[in-house]
């Protein structure tokens, strides 16, 4: 009962009909500069957030999460495949290996059409062509392309062409990739039609391997890159090889938007100091606003615990008001710019064409959580104030 | 059921210090009913609030029911505050965000119990001070002489053993005065509760059992 009365005198105190209107209106600011403190914090998370998921899940998609190749471009063949294999299927997580053959081609599609082209071969694929490669070349699926490489170029003695590579094909399905780079230029086939637009029989380009879900590519990247070490060490075959996480090739896109994210954090969580400090003197204004009402529940017997807590609940209870409705508007206003107002992006500049927003669980819960235990921080500074006058001094004052 | 001897209180620092109390002696025994008068400044709020446990005194001992107030801990202090003493205030000190049924209510609340059964004893002693139709209102919606009487019903609503009142009808015209006096005087006139009054009233220090006055720092008893 106790406890329920020191929170009754607390919510009084922060907001009645009864309180003066500048009490209620400092109570109504201190919240409202909470919560937008609060909803900049994880609105700001959310789509930066959102904008490095997109582009790694979109890298991702069309990559195998490790990489596997010989450093200085050199060539690799369906043996060093095996060996790998053999190797990274031995390393925690690794699922499989596969190889890839990548190399520029060009490509025409309807009459009058023609461009150039990155042509990925791949076990198990299909023909699929870049959304905006296909729109390009004024193609859907089941219309047929033109594929063209000099890769195969053979020349005679006296310098004429003997064999040009011009592939028709039927394009199986097109597709957008995620990313603007790949529907822009990507083509993907099965690896045999790939070995014969570029004359590559047997030949790779590099290697990929996939991991399960849960493992992380960076550890799982640095022991198969022991295990290929130990194995050229050894003498076990004379190519050396190396591995890295596929995401490593743009490790500094990742690192300038962290740097970004950090740089944008900070600011806006000097709105929130700038919010808390509006708290903190409008918690000291209600404390001295009401510094006779506690002389006289002193006198009614509150013991100096109870006002110490009746304190420290205002400003849980403007602190945690202001985080709760800036986590509600920072989830309303994700939703609402996913769902109506989508953030359009230059594709050819940023990648993708819609910045996305994903709610942010963990950070939320952190700055909602830290929010609160810095507004009871605040808050205590009158508490202890409160403390340190007499019950006769409080009634005194007016 | 009140005692204090010696009593000393002054203010400010060492070197400027103003005495207030130079070693106030009062008992106060079962049912009686007891006034302090002076000039104003003369220290009766100070007496009260020092006899009532609220600023600790300089120097002396207050005894209530037999407790030597000032040695006890701070929480024990608040407890018996709460249990033995009732205020009431020359400005009646209602909280502005409750309404009188919940002023009068909050003592008992304060003690833990239930606020059905807080409720229901608030609502006995508005009906008593005459103002159960005000019950639900806040006091910025009742005139000066219906806060008083709630800030007296809130003072008596835990049987406090005695009731301190600083100057009780000092913010109040003549009309109401005499009611808010013959209203203390009926509640005195119960019996098992003592008042301590510290007034300007004549009338009301007349009415009384026995009256102190309260000069220079001096308390002595008017025969």
């Amino acid at each position: 009962m106790k406890q329920k009365l020191l929170w009754a005198l607390a919510r009084r105190h922060v907001w009645s009909d009864a309180n003066s209107t500048v009490v209620r209106m400092v109570s109504a600011l201190s919240i409202t500069g909470v919560a937008i403190g609060v909803a900049a914090l994880v609105i700001l998370q959310a789509f930066m957030g959102g904008f490095t998921e997109a582009i790694a899940t979109g890298l991702t998609a069309m990559n195998p999460p490790l990489h596997i190749f010989v450093p200085g471009g050199g060539q690799m063949d369906d043996f060093d495949l095996g060996a790998v294999q053999s190797i990274a299927l031995g390393v925690p997580g690794i699922t499989s290996v596969v190889g890839v053959l990548e190399k520029p081609a060009v490509v025409s599609g309807a009459p009058g059409t023609v461009t150039g082209a990155m042509v990925r071969g791949t076990d198990n694929a299909v023909l699929t062509v870049g959304v905006d490669l296909a729109r390009e070349l004024d193609i859907r699926a089941g219309d047929e392309i033109r594929i063209a490489s000099t890769a195969g170029v053979e020349i005679s003695g006296m310098g004429r062409v003997l064999v040009d590579t011009i592939v028709a094909l039927v394009v199986d399905s097109v597709r957008d990739f995620g990313i603007e780079e790949y529907n822009c230029s990507l083509i993907v086939l099965p690896m045999n039609t790939a070995r014969n637009i570029f004359r590559a029989h047997g030949e790779l380009t590099s290697l990929g391997a996939y991991v399960s879900s849960g493992t992380d590519p960076v550890m799982a990247s640095e022991m198969l890159n022991t295990a290929l070490y130990e194995e050229y060490v050894g003498g076990g075959w004379p190519v050396y090889m190396s591995c890295i996480p596929f995401l490593a090739f743009h490790g500094n896109l990742f690192k300038a938007l962290g740097l970004e994210r950090i740089a944008m954090t900070i600011v806006l969580a000097l709105i929130t100091v700038v919010a808390l400090l509006n708290l903190s003197s409008a918690l000291t204004m209600i404390a001295m606003e009401h510094r006779r009402d506690i002389g006289v529940m002193r006198a009614m017997g509150l013991s100096p615990s109870g006002v110490f807590r009746i304190s420290i609940f205002r400003g849980f209870l403007l602190g945690g008001s202001g985080a709760v409705i800036g986590l509600a508007f920072s989830w309303i206003s994700i939703f609402a710019v996913n769902r109506f107002f989508p953030i359009k992006l230059d594709g050819s500049v940023y990648w993708i064409d819609v910045l996305p927003g994903v709610f942010p669980v963990t950070t939320a819960f952190i700055v909602t959580l830290s929010t609160i235990l810095v507004c009871l921080a605040v808050s205590a500074f009158p508490a202890f104030s409160a403390l340190t006058h007499s019950p006769s001094e409080a009634l005194r004052y007016e | 059921m009140l005692a204090a001897s010696g009593i000393y209180c002054s203010y400010g620092s060492a070197d400027a210090s103003i005495k207030v109390l130079r070693g106030a002696d009062i008992t106060i025994k079962v049912g009686e009913v007891v006034a302090v008068t002076g000039p104003s400044g003369s220290g009766k709020s100070t007496l009260l609030h020092a006899l009532g446990l609220l600023e600790r005194p300089d120097r002396g001992k207050v005894l209530v029911c037999d407790e030597d107030g000032w040695e006890l801990s701070t929480r024990k202090r608040a407890e018996l505050r709460n249990r033995k003493i009732g205020f009431v205030f020359q400005f009646h000190h209602l909280l502005e965000e409750f309404t009188l049924r919940e002023n009068v209510m909050m003592p008992c609340l304060i003690a833990g119990e239930s606020s059905e059964e807080a409720a229901s004893k608030a609502d006995r002693l508005l009906e008593k001070v005459g103002i159960i139709h005000r019950a639900s209102h806040f006091p910025s919606r009742v005139s000066g002489g219906e806060k008083q009487r709630a800030a007296i019903a809130r003072a008596i609503v835990m049987k406090p053993d005695i009731v301190l009142a600083d100057e009780p009808t000092g913010n109040l015209d003549a009309d109401t005065s005499v009611e808010v006096e013959n209203l203390i005087m009926k509640l005195a006139d119960e019996g098992s509760r003592s008042f301590l009054l510290a007034t300007h009233s004549q009338d009301l220090a007349s009415a009384v059992h026995r009256r102190f006055s309260l000069s220079s720092g001096v308390l002595s008893e008017v025969l």
